[in-house]
């Protein structure tokens, strides 16, 4: 009861409305995010399954996001700040092509934590991808507890994800 | 005198305020750019010109005020291309150049906000409108700049989407066709194929189809204007080789004098898939083959430069019609 209050809470302060609110936490409710594969830079498929038992803040960008690469040194003091035995920090590139997610990430010095590249839009069709930066914090087994969750450059997120028991 | 001090200091003040270059205006005005609004859009290119322009995917923007409107104010949305290259330079980005028509504002750029309200119904977004000069699979930045009138303070004034533009090409192929006795078109090798072995008649004369008919698919739907498909035989030694290479099997091309196109263009009606009618190919002068021996011509699609209508065929071998005649010695 507690986590619905927080989400609709963290929903509220994103714009978000009225009946747009219960369709968005009902559909968030139903999505689980083990079903998707990403690749990492050697172009091993990987799944979030792989997180399983712990905590994932995930950091959805683009190499062509201005706004996303901002957050990028706010991640990296995230991920430090939390504890990686219960959260895992995942970035995943929605980038057309995997050269532009690679040269992103060189470019710009984007070479830290768990990067991944989502290879087909499946991902992005299913949690509405619409706007980036985009952060989605989901539970120990994988299902949706943030649909959209405030970005690391916002104190509350360290102080709420160190809380996460 | 004091006075006077106060004054000179004041004037060497204003006078040595640096007006800021434009980059750094904008990088300014910027300061509470946060997201990146991400769009697709595509188009359907036929013989190089593009229609059908769709927005697929959006994601509206709410046009507000930084207060309550004191009176009924619009606010016009207007595309900015002159901040690509601004925008380029200040995120070290490479994003095309755009023209002025190429992307249009949501509802003619024009979003009222009634008294009293801060946020206008309509949202703003961009929709694709002329996809010409745009490129296939290609990232568009696309700047909207926004004004107020009666005063208005915008709570954003620039607002950046990134539209995915895709064209899709109109192309034919063949799909398929008629069946004589008990032989019926497959594909094979990627092109529609008739393997026919004919046995001949009491009087040695083999026993084979007169005509066939051959149907053709458009690849993608084309709502604005029926397609025209035209074809011509191919015996070239190239497809030849080709053939009994991917067969292991000599084959020799049919003799002259045994095929012609009687029907050499099908239409395809608008916003449809299948030819409405079919190309046909007529067999004569049977005796011409040599028994025991495997014979094999092709229909092609091609395009007739002189038709707006005539689609291309698609690029490799499904734009074959393949067939093969082997008689029974």
């Amino acid at each position: 009861m507690k986590r619905i209050f927080i989400v609709l809470g963290l929903l509220w302060c994103n714009g978000v409305s009225g009946q747009e609110l219960k369709d968005t936490v009902a559909y968030a409710a139903t999505l689980g995010a083990y079903q998707y594969k990403f690749a990492d830079t050697a172009g091993v498929q990987h799944s979030l399954q792989e997180f399983e038992g712990k905590y994932v803040y995930l950091d959805i960008w683009a190499s062509w996001c201005y706004p996303c690469r901002k957050e990028y040194p706010f991640l990296k003091e995230l991920e430090h700040a939390v504890d990686p035995r219960k959260i895992e920090v995942v970035s995943i590139s929605i980038d057309q092509q995997e050269y532009r997610w690679k040269g992103g990430m060189n470019g710009y010095g984007i070479n830290e934590g768990v990067q991944w590249w989502a290879s087909d839009t499946m991902f992005v069709q299913a949690f509405r991808i619409d706007r980036i930066p985009r952060f989605i914090l989901l539970d120990k087994k994988g299902k949706v507890m943030q649909f959209s969750m405030t970005r690391p450059s916002n104190e509350q997120t360290i102080t709420f994800l160190k809380k996460l028991k | 005198m004091k006075r006077y001090g106060v004054a000179i200091l004041l004037l060497i003040l204003v006078s040595c305020t640096k007006k800021d270059d434009a980059l750094t205006e904008l990088a300014r005005e910027l300061g509470s750019y946060k997201y990146s609004y991400i769009e697709t859009g595509n188009a359907i290119i036929l013989n190089g010109v593009t229609s059908g322009e769709t927005t697929l995917t959006y994601r509206g923007f709410p046009v507000s005020l930084t207060g309550n409107a004191s009176g009924e104010t619009v606010v016009t949305a207007t595309i900015d291309t002159s901040l690509v290259a601004s925008y380029n330079t200040l995120y070290n980005e490479t994003n095309p150049s755009i023209s002025a028509t190429a992307f249009l504002p949501s509802f003619n750029g024009s979003y009222r906000i009634a008294a009293g309200e801060n946020t206008a119904t309509d949202s703003l977004y961009i929709t694709l409108n002329d996809a010409s000069k745009l490129k296939d699979n290609t990232l568009y930045l696309v700047p909207v700049r926004l004004t107020a009138n009666n005063g208005g303070q915008l709570s954003t004034s620039i607002v950046f989407f990134k539209m995915m533009v895709t064209l899709t090409a109109v192309d034919l192929y063949i799909n398929g066709g008629g069946s004589f006795d008990y032989t019926y078109p497959y594909a094979r090798n990627g092109s529609q194929y008739w393997g026919f072995y004919l046995s001949t008649d009491d009087s040695g004369q083999p026993i084979g189809p007169a005509s066939l008919n051959i149907s053709v698919a458009a690849g993608v739907r084309y709502p604005f204007d029926e397609l025209h498909a035209y074809a011509v035989t191919d015996v070239s030694d190239s497809l030849i080789t080709a053939f009994s290479a991917a067969a292991y099997t000599t084959y020799e091309k049919f003799p002259e004098g045994t095929y012609a196109i009687t029907k050499s263009s099908a239409t395809v009606a608008p916003n449809t898939l299948y030819s409405k009618d079919s190309l046909t190919v007529s067999f004569s002068n049977y005796s011409a083959f040599k028994p025991g021996t495997f014979y094999l011509m092709g229909v092609k699609l091609v395009t007739d430069p002189n038709d707006p209508l005539s689609a291309p065929a698609r690029k490799g071998v499904t734009s074959y019609a393949l067939f093969s005649f082997y008689i029974f010695q």
